[in-house]
């Protein structure tokens, strides 16, 4: 495969602007995933430790093969939510490889809150399942809860995304063949008592691992028994009476240890066949990133000098490169897998668009995963090209997107507008996995626009009534909350808090975070295509 | 007492006494800059303290750092290597102010030998023999002619006239024969007086066509200082020593006796302690002149400790703690040579090169020698001096010496970066090195313009073909399969080979 | 299989037979050992091994006592033709112009900047030339495809 060639300047005054920017949005995020990072902090680790247990993410350390590399989900969720203090949502959730086996973890962190599950915990903890159910994942879980955050109770209780969906995932996993497997390393109470009781195989550490349907206060309250927490749930009644846990461990060690014990005992796994080349790094500066992306998405990026620093080699086959320039479509490996690019190189007209839908049904056709890169202000507008059907084409695509069977990645490297969104293989449009880049924009239309449609709509409503319209100050004013709600509500940390994606990575990165993706992603067998109806 | 020894350099001779520490049983400390973090001299250490800050000269050369680095580590000497600070009296009289045993001679003794007028007047005091030569105070023209003249015959000719505050050339002139003296005089001094306003001038005695010989020298405190023969340096480019090798070939027992006892005087006239070093030039004449006392271990010591059986880093270390130096009777045996590998593109101006040893495998068998502070994988990055190793053979006679080196440096492979590897190859075919009969100018005699290697093309050839063959075989990629699912092929998993945590 | 080289004389075309295990490039042989080095046997006798390794590009080579660079010149990388023609891509608005007409321009020069669908879009230089003719303003609506500038190549 060709080389594609580079230009940059890199002493280019808007180079090195770009470059000081950039990094500056690093810092910051570098910065936000330290604090989460922490956990709950200060005293509540303090106190954790004290009861000899480990950290939720030195516990998944002691588990993954030594020396391999480990992919955390969602970092940031309910980031600057619920006071700012639930870090990562109170739940570790990520990749990682077990005897040469990529395993799902969902990890409890008992220093935030005692691990209890706000709205965000929940629904990070269901999108880990969800990532484990699309790619066939063995799931571990490290129990460590007292259960949902009663003072919202509404809002994680009783809906289809709440908290019993968690286990009608887990037996519908273990149907189809993905093992459960659960460590319960401290207290597993009221619903969080069917994680073990649900899994395929389960461990209780002894002392700190409890696992009860109501504890020692409930049960007082209700029946007037008194009982110790070791008593009515702990690791000795549930491995020689109950039957509710399989394995006793003496201690978290031990515990950790015998998960690693239960992963290299399961059953043989069909990795999904992947064409391949020998993985190569990309031949030019993968520092450059910091350089090319600008600090607005109003500058428009040459696709192709991002694409030769995330591909292997920096080679890319392009794929109809005369037509519809605006979506650059081709082939190309990262580390090694065979991959099928799709990226923004401008708005989308009817021909990139078509472009577009041919190159992911070309896709399907041959079994290659595809990339997404979307930095997509939307598809263009105005008399010409509605009238020339750009609704139909654009349809083509989302049609194309929604019903291909290879498996999709998508990172936001930019902005991420409208109609664009969807044809770009937003979140709605179940890719396996997508990130965002720290410099990316997410919202319906961009900020300006959205309050020079809302302004209009409001002059005509005053026009009717007959009043005047607004001018000077008093049309800033109107302007000046819905222009900040979008620079609040478009930054990728209002989308990561929300887990409206699986977290913001270093754009030098990518590259490494695709190819942990796609060997993730070989661990399902590929279902057939059944594209819906064309619009022709 | 000298039991945890601080190491006040880095690279390679760091290496060399770190490894002597190690040897001796004695604890050691390496000082590191943050871009020495992976050099192997850090790993060599047992304990290795990062110098904050970023230019040499707020890392290596920073004595307030160093000193408080050797307090809070509990160093109790200081070994100071070569270059860097290692001929700084006022750090030498720091360090011993501070309590800590330095690993070296006395401050005074760095400071006589440092200045080279004081040294030059030391030696002719010590019946150490100097290059004549004579300054002319006199500005008036006849008187300074006719002095010119009676000087002339004191120094001896060749000569070269100087002038006194001069420099790079000017009123600068080489007379061979006594009638050519006041012309050449009178043009030197309206030379002079146009260039610097100063119209006096230098005699000197020319000694063209010389060796530069060295005496390695050892002195302990027991009121013994021996030499430990001489080596010679004369291949040298732009005064940077590329082929050592001891003994001297044209060396003579009388020689070498007369000029250990001048070496051997010049310590003892600065009460000298530990390793130390006597340059000279030797004239084809025979006769020999003090050119200037190195008061440190010396670049090119190996050679001296192959043919001597010395290990000259452990005597300096045993001499520091006070003992008897340990070496009885010496004698010569065998020839060694020694030749210096650069990181730099001799055929381009002998310009610094860097980049990664991709590939970095020194030659083996009997009689080889490698001092390094590189492994394979290192990286060669501009911060320092671009000398990566010391490649040293010893043989029993000169020729098979020279015979092992050429083996030797047909063997070396460094792939990545440039060095001079072939240049110090086809030394070794240069008539004068195969004779013996080198001088301090035959680099610059052979290749006036720059040197370039003489390449069969045949090999040429070959080796377009060794590249096409790696293309087309793939051998510069990763392996494409591991021992992961079996019956499945594919990529192997980047969760193998990435080791770290994303995001 | 055929491979360019730029060595020290320049660019240098080589093209390799193999047969079973063996390559042959002329009367030239070689086989890659166990060790990842390679066994060259060449016409004229010499045989030997020779160590090799890539860093970027450039094939590192030691093989008798000698070590060369050969910088492989990648097949088919081109220049990505962009910076398109001196017609608008799509409706929109002019924001700036940078050149009049007169101008000499550098090839890749951005010579206007138009605004649609939220994004400046450059008009870039395709080669080095005079132009000739700037047929909009800043603040100017245009239609797709019209023509907002001339400009006469540069002869070289």
């Amino acid at each position: 495969m060709d080389r594609l060639p580079t230009r940059v300047n890199r002493s280019n005054p808007e180079f090195v602007e770009h470059k000081v920017f950039n990094q500056a949005l690093l810092d910051t995020l570098q910065e936000r995933l330290t604090v989460a990072s922490n956990g709950g902090g200060g005293k509540y680790v303090d106190r954790h430790r004290s009861r000899d247990k480990l950290l939720a993410r030195e516990r998944i350390e002691r588990i993954i093969d030594s020396g391999t590399a480990f992919l955390e989900l969602s970092p940031l969720a309910a980031f600057e939510l619920y006071d700012g203090r639930a870090h990562s949502a109170g739940i570790v959730t990520g990749v990682g490889m077990v005897h040469g086996r990529e395993c799902l973890f969902v990890a409890n962190d008992a220093t935030v809150k005692g691990g209890s599950y706000y709205p965000m915990t929940v629904k990070k903890h269901i999108r880990a399942q969800t990532v484990a159910h699309e790619n066939h994942l063995p799931c571990i879980y490290l129990v460590d809860s007292g259960g949902a955050f009663l003072p919202m109770q509404d809002e994680v209780f009783p809906d289809i995304g709440h908290f019993g969906r968690i286990f009608r995932n887990q037996a519908r996993m273990s149907g189809d063949k993905i093992p459960q497997i659960a460590a319960v390393l401290g207290s597993c109470t009221a619903g969080g008592a069917y994680v073990p009781a649900m899994s395929d195989e389960s461990i209780i550490v002894k002392g700190n691992g409890t696992i009860f349907l109501a504890g020692p206060p409930l049960v007082k309250a209700a029946t007037g028994e008194e009982v110790t927490a070791e008593e009515l749930g702990g690791a000795e009644v549930h491995t020689s009476q109950s039957g509710v846990a399989d394995h006793y461990a003496e201690d978290e060690t031990e515990a950790l240890r015998m998960v690693r014990n239960i992963v290299e005992n399961l059953g043989p796994r069909t990795l999904a066949p992947s064409a391949s080349a020998p993985s190569e790094l990309p031949a030019h500066d993968v520092d450059d990133l910091l350089g090319l992306i600008p600090s607005d998405n109003r500058t428009p990026v040459d696709i192709k000098e991002i694409i030769a620093r995330i591909v292997d080699g920096s080679r890319f086959h392009e794929f109809k490169s005369r037509y519809g320039t605006t979506l650059t479509c081709g082939f190309a490996h990262i580390h090694g897998h065979k991959v099928g690019i799709v990226a923004n190189n401008g708005i989308l007209f009817s021909e990139s668009s078509l472009k577009g839908a041919h190159f992911v049904e070309l896709c399907g056709q041959r079994g290659i995963p595809l990339v997404f890169l979307q930095n997509i202000t939307g598809f263009m507008v105005g008399k010409a090209y509605e009238a020339g059907g750009i609704a139909k084409d654009g349809a083509k695509l989302v049609t194309a997107v929604s019903c291909v069977n290879v498996p999709k990645f998508t990172v936001i490297i930019g902005g991420s507008h409208g109609a664009g969104n969807y044809g770009m293989c937003g979140r709605a449009y179940d890719p396996r996995f997508l990130f965002m880049w720290p410099n990316s924009r997410i919202s319906v239309m961009g900020g300006p626009q959205a309050a020079d449609v809302l302004a209009t709509v409001k002059q005509d409503q005053r026009a009717r009534e007959g009043l005047p319209a607004m001018t000077g100050e008093e049309l800033e004013i109107f302007r000046a909350p819905i222009l900040e709600k979008y620079e609040t509500e478009g930054s990728p940390y209002y989308s990561t808090a929300r887990l409206w994606d699986d977290g913001i990575i270093d754009p030098r990165d990518t590259r490494d975070v695709l190819g942990l993706c796609l060997a993730t992603a070989r661990n399902a067998p590929l279902p057939d295509d059944r594209f819906g109806v064309f619009r022709m | 007492m000298v039991s945890k020894v601080l190491v006040a350099n880095r690279g390679e001779i760091a290496c060399r006494i770190l490894r002597a520490c190690k040897e001796a049983g004695l604890a050691s400390v390496a000082i590191y800059a943050a871009n020495d973090a992976n050099s192997l001299f850090v790993e060599l250490a047992d304990h290795a303290v990062l110098l904050e800050g970023d230019s040499i000269t707020d890392t290596y050369l920073n004595q307030t750092q160093i000193l408080e680095i050797a307090a809070t580590s509990g160093a109790d000497s200081l070994h100071p290597g070569f270059g860097f600070l290692s001929e700084r009296a006022d750090f030498a009289r720091a360090v011993s102010e501070a309590g800590i045993q330095w690993i070296g001679p006395s401050p005074n003794a760095i400071e006589k030998m440092g200045d080279k007028m004081s040294a030059r007047i030391t030696m002719r005091n010590a019946g150490v023999p100097v290059i004549p030569g004579e300054e002319i105070e006199t500005e008036d023209e006849e008187e300074a002619l006719i002095a010119i003249e009676q000087a002339s015959t004191r120094v001896g000719y060749p000569l070269l006239l100087k002038a006194s505050s001069g420099g790079g050339g000017k009123g600068m002139r080489a007379v061979n024969r006594p009638e050519d003296l006041l012309d050449a005089a009178r043009s030197a001094r309206r030379e002079a007086l146009a260039s610097f306003g100063d119209g006096r001038v230098y005699l000197e005695r020319l000694l063209t066509g010389s060796k530069h010989v060295e005496i390695q020298i050892l002195a302990d405190r027991h009121g013994r200082t021996i030499h430990l023969g001489e080596r010679e340096c004369s291949v040298q480019r732009r005064h940077q020593k590329v082929f050592e090798e001891a003994p001297c070939a044209t060396m003579t027992e009388e020689i070498r006796f007369a000029m250990g006892k001048a070496a051997v005087a010049a310590a003892m006239a600065v009460n000298y302690e530990g390793a130390g070093t006597v340059e000279f030039l030797l004239a084809p004449t025979g006769e020999f002149f003090f050119l200037e006392m190195n008061t440190r271990i010396q670049v090119e010591h190996p050679v001296t400790e192959m043919i001597t059986g010395v290990d000259i880093v452990r005597e300096q270390l045993r001499i520091a703690a006070g003992e008897p130096m340990s070496c009885g009777e010496l004698h010569l045996r065998g020839h060694a040579i020694e030749v210096r590998l650069y990181a730099e593109d001799a055929a381009n101006n002998f310009l610094p090169a860097i980049g990664p040893l991709a590939v970095f495998q020194p030659p083996e068998g009997p009689g080889i020698r490698l001092d390094t502070g590189v492994r394979q994988g290192d990286e060669v990055t501009p911060n320092y001096d671009p000398m990566l190793a010391k490649l040293i053979v010893w043989a029993p006679s000169r020729v098979e010496a020279l015979q092992r080196m050429r083996r030797s440096l047909d063997e070396f492979v460094v792939l990545g970066t440039v060095t001079n590897l072939r240049f110090l190859r086809e030394l070794c075919d240069v008539p004068d090195v195969i004779q013996g009969t080198t001088d301090t100018t035959m680099i610059e005699r052979l290749w006036p313009e720059g040197w370039a290697p003489s390449v069969p093309d045949e090999l040429e050839e070959g080796a377009l073909m060794a590249a096409a063959v790696g293309e087309s075989a793939g051998l510069h990629r990763q392996a494409t399969s591991a021992p992961d699912a079996v019956g499945h092929s594919g990529p192997v998993s980047p969760f193998i080979t990435l080791k770290r945590r994303y995001p | 299989m055929h491979h360019q080289f730029r060595s020290a004389e320049g660019p240098v075309e080589v093209t390799l037979a193999k047969q079973g295990e063996i390559w042959h490039l002329g009367e030239h042989q070689a086989s890659v050992g166990r060790d990842g080095r390679l066994m060259l046997q060449l016409a004229n006798g010499t045989s030997g091994y020779a160590t090799i390794a890539k860093v970027a590009d450039v094939w590192w080579v030691h093989f008798e006592g000698h070590t060369f660079c050969l910088e492989r010149i990648e097949p088919g990388a081109s220049e990505s033709e962009d910076g398109g023609g001196l017609t608008a891509p799509m409706p929109g608005k002019v924001l700036d112009v940078f050149v009049e007409v007169g101008q000499l321009v550098e090839s890749g020069q951005t010579l206007m900047v138009l605004e649609a669908m939220k994004m400046e879009h450059r008009i870039l230089a395709s080669t080095a030339g005079q132009i000739t003719g700037v047929h909009f303003a800043a603040g100017e609506q245009v239609q797709q495809g019209s023509v907002l500038l001339e400009m006469a190549e540069a002869e070289d």
